[in-house]
């Protein structure tokens, strides 16, 4: 009995792999891969109650935050300026700089008082008057706003530093940050160097604000970071560390990327 | 004639050799290219799903295996230092909030990609403290984008009693 030549050639080639198809997908069936993998954890849970923000960054919270109408945002502006300062620099340290900082940034922070995830009496009542248009107003109107302060209307600032030889400590942990201890460097995600959504941008914020934020994230007081980034830094800093950043960002020397001019 | 059908042969044989390939390898926890089950969507990570942040790190389930649950994000990962118990099989399952990142820990590299889970299968075979950082650059934070596992024995290990500093509390 004379067998031909067993050969696979080229037809035998292509049934091979549409058969390897078949069989991967057959393996990708549920209940043939519930044998080989065990079955994730329940994907229901629903945290409103404990979750760090209610804002979700989708297509239409990404386009209301970014398209306000600045013109309309000045008017709703004057219920801040006593404050936050007529061109967006406050007369008190203590109380944030809201010139030049980014519009999704501070629309998220917006929704955040009115919904109670960041404490804050008298912002909660602020915030709660506004609807999210016109937060997204108001916050298109101080990002367009000059962030480079004017001597003869911004008294308080920049502040003077306490300390010359926080400048050095500051430096490192604004340029290279501390990667043995996790911490990345603060201009990769606050600027100038890089700008991570919905990270502010630090470069003329005062330096007792900046201070009580990080004590407050280090605390967990401030609880709006979503998915703990500053928690997490903020921990890791020790208090000489936060003082120094603090204290760095208020001297109004961080509008330039660190260690790219003076190095 | 012949030769039209030889090419049509050779992108059939091509295309699923390669998506084969891909199924089969994702099929065994590699690539996790096609499963639906392992898509997450990134905006709402914070508000539902298994990464809600009260679910994050090391958490013990009721047959005794251990899961760890981590998002990686510009330019750390949550949570930063994880707890779990010495020599027992350990269940990671990790995201990403942003951009790609890797989780590289004791030689076993780990991809994350945003919108996918990734899951690997992790043990611990002495106590101690195994550094993991990311080995997918993501931007200038990258080089800074560490954490740290703690391996204790069965008997400290409490389920997402963890530190909050990707120094694990010690400077």
């Amino acid at each position: 009995m004379d067998s031909p030549k067993p050969t696979i050639g080229i037809r035998g080639v292509v049934l091979l792999c549409i058969a390897v198809v078949i069989f991967s997908e057959l393996l990708g069936l549920p209940i043939l891969r519930r044998a080989i993998v065990p079955a994730p954890p329940p994907g229901n849970l629903v945290a409103a109650a404990s979750a760090p923000s209610l804002v979700a960054w989708n297509e239409a919270t990404i386009v209301l935050s970014s398209t306000g109408n600045p013109q309309r945002g000045e008017f709703i502006s004057r219920r801040c300026e006593s404050c936050h300062g007529v061109e967006g620099f406050s007369s008190q340290a203590s109380t944030p700089n809201l010139a030049g900082i980014d519009a999704q940034y501070l629309w998220k922070q917006l929704q955040d008082f009115r919904t109670g995830k960041r404490k804050s009496v008298l912002m909660q009542q602020i915030a709660g008057a506004l609807t999210s248009r016109d937060a997204a107003d108001v916050a298109a109107y101080y990002a367009l706003l000059p962030n480079a302060p004017d001597a003869q209307f911004n008294p308080s600032f920049p502040q003077t530093l306490h300390d010359q030889s926080a400048i050095d400590n500051a430096q490192r942990l604004l340029a290279v940050g501390d990667p043995k201890r996790g911490i990345p460097p603060c201009q990769a995600c606050h600027g100038p160097l890089g700008y991570v959504r919905p990270a502010p941008s630090l470069a003329s914020q005062n330096s007792d604000y900046v201070l009580r934020q990080l004590n407050d994230f280090a605390q967990g007081v401030r609880t709006n970071d979503v998915n703990l980034p500053m928690r997490t830094i903020a921990a890791e800093l020790l208090p000489n560390e936060r003082q120094a950043v603090a204290e760095f960002y208020g001297a109004d020397l961080a509008r330039f990327p660190v260690g790219y001019i003076s190095q | 004639m012949r030769m039209g059908n030889f090419r049509a042969y050779l992108i059939v044989a091509i295309f699923s050799l390669v998506y084969g390939t891909l199924r089969f390898s994702s099929t065994l926890q590699a690539a996790h290219v096609f499963d639906r089950r392992n898509r997450i969507d990134l905006a709402t990570l914070h508000l539902q799903g298994e990464f809600i942040e009260s679910n994050l790190g090391a958490v013990r389930a009721a047959d005794g295996s251990v899961t760890i649950h981590m998002i990686a994000e510009k330019y750390i990962f949550a949570p930063a230092c994880v707890t779990v118990p010495v020599s027992v099989p350990i269940r990671l399952r990790i995201t990403s909030a942003d951009s790609a990142h890797g989780f590289k820990i004791a030689g076993v590299e780990v991809k994350t990609l945003p919108g996918s889970i990734t899951e690997r299968h992790l043990r611990f075979p002495a106590a101690g403290k195994y550094e993991f950082y990311c080995d997918e650059f993501c931007g200038p934070g990258h080089h800074a984008m560490m954490g740290r596992i703690v391996a204790v024995p069965e008997s400290q290990f409490q389920p997402q009693k963890s530190d909050r500093g990707a120094a694990c509390g010690q400077p």
